[in-house]
């Protein structure tokens, strides 16, 4: 299955939990809002040969209620494993998975392989790189500076072919600064912008647009 | 949890691999003959967990596995000279064991003594979520319950 970008939103757009609902401040969690999830599943999925795309195992790193890997599913990844250190979240995702079933009846069932896991390379649980694609939607980086470039360093890691990963396009020198050192070969692969508004509480007065880079590494 | 995904599992803690016990419920999802993906993952795969993850699934496609994992051209081979109906035994096995067949309910067990809750097809890989055999009591009385409705009865999970 491999959708366009139209039909993949409009999917997105019909399912229960396209936001987490509490996000909890201190892991700076959100979901990747519909309009983002099936432009970065878009992006991704170009940047594979249709007839490979099936037979790529992917991992979302961060999951939260699995809107981008459903995504991504939609727009032909078939092995995606989805990981979050929400457990909440996963349930919400659960739902989610069963929606999409209903909405959409060519996706597979459970097109998504969900784990709770801290991310963080102490307390990783994963072996080796198993996966072709890592797809991170990492913290921005606003409380906690360095996290966000930890979690890309874990995602290149656990990755064979390709990393996706989104940061603040103000914050593109540090990134490209570290990815350098750390000797990836990377670039900001297209430029997005997120509504942080739909997400945090205390920015539902004014509505506070973000422009995030969309980063990819290419891998070996 | 499919044992493909199990499979590249392993201890947050130790960072060893985790052996599949207690199963209580397992689903079993027929998803489209995947050849080019299997045959991409037999190298990446740790082919004896996955015969271990079989047996405690109580699997019949134990049966086909060989005890060391195939060599992708042969299996590539015999995956071009055979049609989808007649597909290599091997081949079928991990179709069924690598993308079919689901942990709903179950733990991950580490050599060193602690256990993962695999509940409504979660593994649960978090570090403070490891039970310690001397809480095993505790953990137990607080586990969730199976849903009885999704579970299959081991003994018809390998009919087609
Ligand atoms: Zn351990």
């Amino acid at each position: 299955m491999s959708l366009s970008l139209r039909e993949i939103e409009t999917l997105l757009s019909q399912l229960p939990w396209r936001q987490f609902q509490t996000p909890r401040l201190q892991l700076e969690q959100y979901t990747t809002p519909v309009h983002l999830a099936a432009r970065i599943a878009h992006h991704v999925a170009l940047s594979v040969p249709a007839k490979e795309r099936g037979s790529q195992l992917v991992v979302d790193l961060g999951t939260g209620t699995g809107v981008l890997a459903f995504a991504l599913h939609l727009a032909g990844f078939d092995h995606i494993v989805g990981v979050d250190i929400d457990s909440d979240a996963l349930q919400l995702a659960k739902v989610n998975a069963e929606k999409l079933q209903e909405l959409c009846s060519t996706s597979a069932e459970r097109p998504v392989d969900f784990a709770l896991m801290d991310i963080q390379t102490s307390s990783l649980a994963l072996t080796g790189a198993p996966f072709d694609i890592a797809v991170l939607n990492p913290p921005f980086g606003t409380r906690r500076h360095a996290a966000d470039v930890a979690f890309l360093e874990v995602a290149c890691r656990v990755s064979r072919r390709l990393v996706y990963s989104l940061h603040k396009s103000t914050t593109r020198g540090y990134i490209s600064k570290k990815l350098e050192r750390l000797g990836y070969a990377a670039r900001v692969y297209a430029q997005l912008r997120f509504d942080l508004a739909a997400t945090y509480a205390f920015h539902t007065r004014r509505s506070v647009d973000l422009e995030v880079d969309l980063w990819q590494v290419e891998l070996k | 949890m499919r044992l493909l995904t199990h499979n590249l599992l392993i201890c947050p803690v130790h960072k060893k691999p985790l052996a599949i016990r207690h199963v209580t419920s397992v689903d079993i999802i027929a998803v489209e003959y995947q050849p080019q993906f299997i045959l991409r993952m037999i190298p990446r795969l740790d082919w004896s967990l996955l015969r271990e993850a079989a047996l405690a699934v109580e699997s019949d496609c134990i049966d086909a596995l060989p005890e060391t994992p195939p060599r992708p051209q042969e299996l590539e081979f015999l995956e071009s000279t055979n049609d989808e109906v007649e597909r290599p035994p091997v081949m079928a096995a991990l179709q069924r064991l690598l993308l079919e067949t689901h942990v709903v309910v179950g733990q991950l067990h580490c050599e060193h003594g602690e256990y993962y809750q695999i509940d409504e097809g979660i593994p649960n890989l978090l570090a403070d979520a490891a039970v310690y055999p001397s809480e095993k009591v505790s953990a137990q009385a607080s586990g969730a319950p199976v849903d009885e409705e999704t579970a299959i009865p081991l003994d018809e999970q390998t009919g087609s």
